[in-house]
């Protein structure tokens, strides 16, 4: 076992500042926010640039970037959120399908409900 | 003899009762399934006419995708039944891959559903997908 003549007090100290870095990054975890209006913006004719800033990066991508997908969750009361992709559909409850044209404006969209 | 073989039935039964083994049937989603396929293909995809975008439209985004987007896969798994013995339990879970496939110019060709062997279940991609752009050839094709 290994021993160690450090003194009490700078090992108090040490599990003291081990504690609140834990503290930390519990705290630090972002998070959900769930809003009613997330996707009124969402429009015919709205660009792929304006979608990628509002709901950032898609969870997958198909034929070239012309159809984008995101995974989004529901609250009753406050609203959609968005979900990263991953490999179960344990929170989400729909798929947002985005189609744009060749000059990257929305065409079509549909909310699929997935659970 | 459908007299014997009822009461053969009867007396596994009893028998695998009394010695604490029971099965129920259920039919439900497991927790982190998607909810949307069923053991059918869905009568809206249509071989010959449906494109891929609207495929995407109708299912949402798939569970795994073929590099060159030519095999949609969509999976859901069931609970098919609870299997008791003595004082313990697991569910009996089936999954189900539906399988869509396109031909060259992104309509589908084929729609399938496979109900995987219970213990065998498909390999899940945990990174997204994302379409590779365009190969770009030089202008003499090198």
């Amino acid at each position: 076992m290994f021993k160690t003549n450090m003194p009490s007090h700078v090992k108090i100290t040490i599990i003291a500042l081990c504690a609140l870095f834990m503290l930390c990054s519990c705290a630090s975890l972002p998070p959900v926010y769930a809003d009613k209006d997330l996707l009124n913006f969402l429009t015919s004719g709205t660009s792929k640039e304006a979608v990628l800033l509002k709901l950032g990066e898609p969870s997958s991508s198909f034929e070239q970037g012309r159809v984008l997908t995101y995974r989004i969750g529901a609250d009753d009361e406050k609203g959609y959120f968005l979900l990263d992709r991953q490999v179960r559909w344990e929170n989400a409850k729909y798929s947002l399908v985005l189609v744009f044209d060749e000059k990257g404006l929305l065409t079509k969209h549909a909310l699929v409900q997935v659970r | 003899m459908w007299k014997r073989a009822t009461l053969l039935i009867a007396a596994i039964f009893v028998a695998l009762t009394l010695s604490g083994c029971l099965i129920i049937p259920t039919d439900y989603y497991t927790n982190y399934s998607r909810k949307n396929i069923t053991e059918n293909p869905p009568d809206k995809i249509i071989p010959g006419m449906t494109t891929r975008a609207e495929v995407l439209q109708i299912l949402g985004e798939p569970d795994n995708t073929s590099p060159d987007e030519a095999e949609l896969w969509y999976i859901a798994e069931k609970v098919k039944a609870w299997l008791i013995i003595g004082d313990k339990g697991s569910e009996i879970i089936r999954t189900y891959l539906l399988i869509i496939r396109f031909n060259r110019s992104g309509v589908v060709e084929s729609k399938q559903v496979v109900a995987l062997p219970i213990d065998k279940n498909p390999e899940y991609r945990s990174d997204p997908h994302f379409s590779k752009p365009a190969v770009v050839l030089t202008e003499d094709g090198k």
